[in-house]
């Protein structure tokens, strides 16, 4: 188990029971990425800035958002540390490898130098770069009562739920809470939120009491990580008793509220801790230009969206992962590297660096192997129709399934512990299966393909996206036309009859 | 497609405790059309009438309005030939906080108190606004005429 837990830290391919991982990528027990409520949606706000505002506490993290009201859970007592995972923490103190990969890691960590969210620095704070396994010790202590804390905590999340008035979802009941009139938001209904298209000048008004500015706030729980440094001082400490209201509040069904507490009184749209909605569109001018200039079908406009955000500094970064030329084999390999990788990595410490280092990477392992295939065949062997290329896609599915299984082996619980990216894109691919043969556009599955996507918005144009757009809309016909033209464009149409074939999954 | 929760939701409490004098129902084989029958409201011209109407949920709904539709023959100056209704709420005063219930309650609303100033049908506002002793009993034989049976 010791080796175990050892490869987790050094952020091996391992996907099993990461825990600790989990808990780190998490913001009081919520996710920094959608659940795709809204697939139909443009994205077209800025994730940069969602993701900092989730970190900063400014917004509540993406929280699933349950059916039904759960049952409640008794709140159970801290449990004995006979718990599983703990003990596998608890192991690796004695094996020195384990506890200096770890202190190689936080030394780098805190090279990186730059704020981070209360979770990972109340794990790092600890674990100073001295390296010394003392103060891993006490580290892995303290990780080890915050993770048993937040554990504790997360089995009663739900028991004092809010229904969102929006997706009529139920959630966490510190969700945000609208500025005027103290509604419950869901962050994944928030952003959703915008200036109306007809009058851009105007800016967005509440949705429940229709007052102008609408924005909201974001109460972090008592239990939050923020809290929680010096909270761990006092190690071994029973979570704390917060007085729960237990009990769901209905917002929408007109059935009785539990308990109605007394509505907060309108806070200013200038206040500090007001997020509004053109906090997470920064350039929400410039999108409204763009989805008026070429309004086009749902599919177009997110398409759009997607390739404005992936100019300047993410430009190259975009403009690679709908790189014209790859074919869904190379593509598969790539992206499920690139899957994996993100899995590796702690979202929350993942910089704008590390991302272009990741995708360097991948780039050359992608133009090697692609130097590989042209070498091996004839240039008239491209696939030959959308169909090809589709049953292609398929097969990168199934493997890239079985190869997550294979790599799942070590899961003992439940999926939930399943890392932050990884159960993102099962979820999203469930939902695909579920969805049948579907036959709607959604962007979610091109977060599959894409999951950089979440890239800044940036300045600069590059003149590639600007060539993809027209052939990126049209359908597989478009792959008829250009594959008359040899070399780089009938290249771009086969992608795009890929892209397709991906989108209509 | 997977119909979002939120519709299942909305679909499931308009069969179970519908509002009094309006019934959706959704079609077996799309479940974002509904079919709409909105009983005239009392103490206006409609009264007595059932009126037709087809509601369909965008795929964006709930950020995008439903589409309303009125599908009997009405004599309303914000109701034109086509039964297209000006209501403020089915376009740029949309939230989505508000749902196929508010809306149609809103279009029951509408029924018991016309608007010839923001008109859609433009004779039709005119002669409210002229004469509407007269257009009011004009908009009685419509109901007679078209909304009774």
């Amino acid at each position: 188990m010791g080796a175990n837990s050892s490869r987790e830290t050094t952020g091996s391919t391992s996907s099993g029971a990461a825990s600790p991982q989990k808990y780190s990528d998490l913001v009081d027990l919520g996710s920094l990425l959608p659940c795709g409520l809204y697939p139909n949606s443009p994205q077209d706000y800025d994730y940069r800035s969602i993701r900092k505002l989730i970190i900063d506490r400014r917004i509540a993290p993406f929280y699933k958002g349950l059916n039904d009201v759960p049952d409640i859970e008794e709140e159970v007592q801290q449990p004995p540390v006979s718990n599983g995972v703990v003990e596998s923490l608890s192991v690796p103190v004695a094996v020195p490898q384990a506890s200096s990969s770890t202190s190689t890691v936080t030394t780098k960590r805190s090279v990186v130098g730059r704020p981070r969210s209360a979770s990972s620095s109340s794990v790092n704070s600890a674990g100073r770069p001295t390296g010394q396994s003392l103060a891993v010790d006490t580290a892995k202590e303290r990780q080890r009562a915050l993770i048993e804390r937040m554990k504790a905590r997360e089995k009663i999340l739900y028991n004092d739920a809010v229904e969102c008035p929006i997706c009529f979802l139920y959630y966490p009941s510190n969700i945000n809470q609208s500025r005027c009139c103290d509604q419950p938001i869901c962050t994944e209904c928030f952003i959703q939120i915008k200036r109306p298209s007809e009058t851009p000048a105007t800016p967005a008004s509440c949705p429940f009491c229709v007052e102008e500015n609408f924005g909201v706030i974001y109460k972090p729980p008592q239990w939050s990580q923020v809290f929680e440094r010096n909270h761990l001082l006092k190690d071994g400490e029973p979570v704390k008793a917060v007085p729960i209201r237990n009990g769901a509040t209905h917002t929408t069904s007109g059935k009785g509220t539990g308990t109605s507490k007394p509505r907060r009184q309108s806070v200013s749209h200038k206040d500090p801790e007001v997020v509004l909605v053109d906090h997470i569109r920064p350039d929400w001018n410039r999108m409204l230009d763009v989805s008026r200039a070429a309004p086009g079908s749902r599919r177009n406009s997110a398409t759009q969206a997607n390739s404005t955000r992936s100019r300047g500094v993410g430009g190259a970064i975009g403009s690679i992962m709908t790189r014209p030329g790859r074919s869904a084999s190379s593509a598969a390999s790539n992206e499920y590297f690139v899957s994996a990788a993100m899995r590796r990595m702690n979202l929350q410490n993942m910089d704008l660096e590390d991302l272009m280092v990741m995708e360097a990477v991948r780039l050359s392992l992608l133009e090697e192997e692609e130097r590989r295939r042209t070498q091996q065949q004839q240039p008239s062997e491209q696939p030959a129709s959308s169909e090809a290329a589709n049953t292609t896609e398929q097969t990168r599915r199934r493997t890239q399934n079985d190869s997550e299984i294979l790599e799942g082996v070590n899961e003992e619980e439940d999926d939930d512990d399943e890392p932050l990216f990884n159960s993102v894109v099962n979820g999203i691919r469930e939902r695909q299966e579920a969805d049948g043969q579907g036959n709607h556009a959604s962007p979610s599955s091109n977060n599959v393909d894409t999951p950089l996507q979440m890239l800044p918005a940036s300045e600069s144009t590059s003149e590639l996206d600007i060539v993809e757009l027209p052939a990126f809309d049209s359908s597989s016909s478009a792959s008829n036309e250009s594959r008359d033209q040899k070399s780089l464009l009938v290249v771009e149409g086969e992608d795009h009859s890929h892209l397709d074939s991906v989108s209509s999954l | 497609m997977s119909l979002p929760k939120r519709i299942i939701k909305e679909t499931e409490r308009l069969i179970a405790e519908p509002a009094p004098g309006i019934s959706a129902t959704p079609h077996e084989d799309n479940l974002r059309y509904f079919d709409v029958i909105i009983a005239g409201p009392g103490q206006s011209p409609f009264e007595g009438g059932v009126f037709k109407l087809e509601l369909f949920l965008p795929e964006d709904y709930p950020m995008a309005p439903p589409k309303v539709r009125f599908l009997t023959k009405i004599y309303h100056p914000n109701i034109d030939k086509l039964g297209r209704i000006c209501l403020d709420i089915l376009k740029d005063k949309w939230s989505p906080a508000l749902q196929i219930r508010t809306v149609l309650l809103s279009v029951q609303a509408l029924l018991s108190a016309p608007n010839p100033d923001d008109p859609l049908a433009n004779d039709v506002a005119q002669h409210w606004k002229e004469d509407e002793k007269d257009a009011i009993n004009t908009a009685r034989d419509w109901t007679r005429l078209y909304a009774q049976n």
